[in-house]
């Protein structure tokens, strides 16, 4: 199962960091004001990304 | 060693032995109660609030175990109390390692994700006889005689090698 975590992992952060910074249209973790359907939204990117960002404010 | 090596194999478990429990017997095998990856990372995030939790954390990671691997442990252990399915441990697992890598920064320890690419040279024993051999076979110099050989075979002409005409039966005669 570790082998699984390194791999998603690695493709996480290179998602994270070839996708361009865009501004925060919510002020939740997950999801789209308005938005009607889930489509798009992976949970696991936006908590990264919360973190790293608030860890880099810091 | 050899003991480990060749297990016992009148003592192995038959083959379908696994089935032959009673269903639900373990926690893994009742429905999980945490279905989503939210509800997951609501459970886990806390943990890392907890100063006796944190400070196991930041004690292992110091001893130098890869964020991924603590990841897996940690969800490993709520896939056997039935907490949740794999998979939701596979998803939330790079959530922990960003939590992981917060704390460690903040308490200033240096760490290693599990992602990093490996060292060419290991520090097996097989690893260092093969990278001195390739260092001597690089540092040994030519034989003098092969050496005078090979420097006037580079100072001479290359021939290039003349093409026979065929002689087979379909082939063309000279005109």
């Amino acid at each position: 199962m570790s082998k699984h975590i390194r791999k998603l992992y690695t493709r996480i952060d290179s998602q994270i960091k070839s996708a361009p910074k865009k501004v925060p249209t919510t002020t939740g973790l997950v999801g789209k004001r308005g938005a009607t359907t889930d489509e798009g939204i992976n949970p696991v990117i936006d908590y990264v990304t919360y973190i790293r960002e608030s860890r880099e404010s810091r | 060693m050899p003991i480990l090596d060749k297990p016992d194999l009148l003592d192995a478990p038959i083959p379908g032995q696994a089935l032959t429990g009673e269903p639900g017997a373990y926690p893994w095998e009742q429905p999980p109660q945490l279905t989503t990856v939210d509800e997951a990372v609501e459970h886990y995030i806390p943990m890392f609030n907890e100063e006796e939790i944190l400070s196991g954390v930041l004690s292992h990671i110091e001893g130098g175990v890869a964020l991924a691997t603590m990841a897996d442990l940690i969800t490993k252990g709520g896939v056997m109390t039935g907490l949740h399915s794999i998979d939701v441990g596979i998803m939330v697992a790079p959530v922990l390692v960003e939590m992981m890598i917060t704390a460690a920064d903040a308490a200033d320890i240096e760490y290693t994700i599990g992602t990093e690419p490996k060292k060419k040279e290991g520090s097996t024993k097989v690893s260092i006889a093969a990278a001195l051999r390739d260092k001597e076979v690089q540092e040994e110099p030519l034989p003098t005689e092969l050496g005078q050989v090979m420097e006037m075979s580079m100072d001479e002409p290359v021939e290039e090698p003349v093409e026979e005409e065929s002689m087979g039966m379909m082939s063309r005669r000279g005109v």
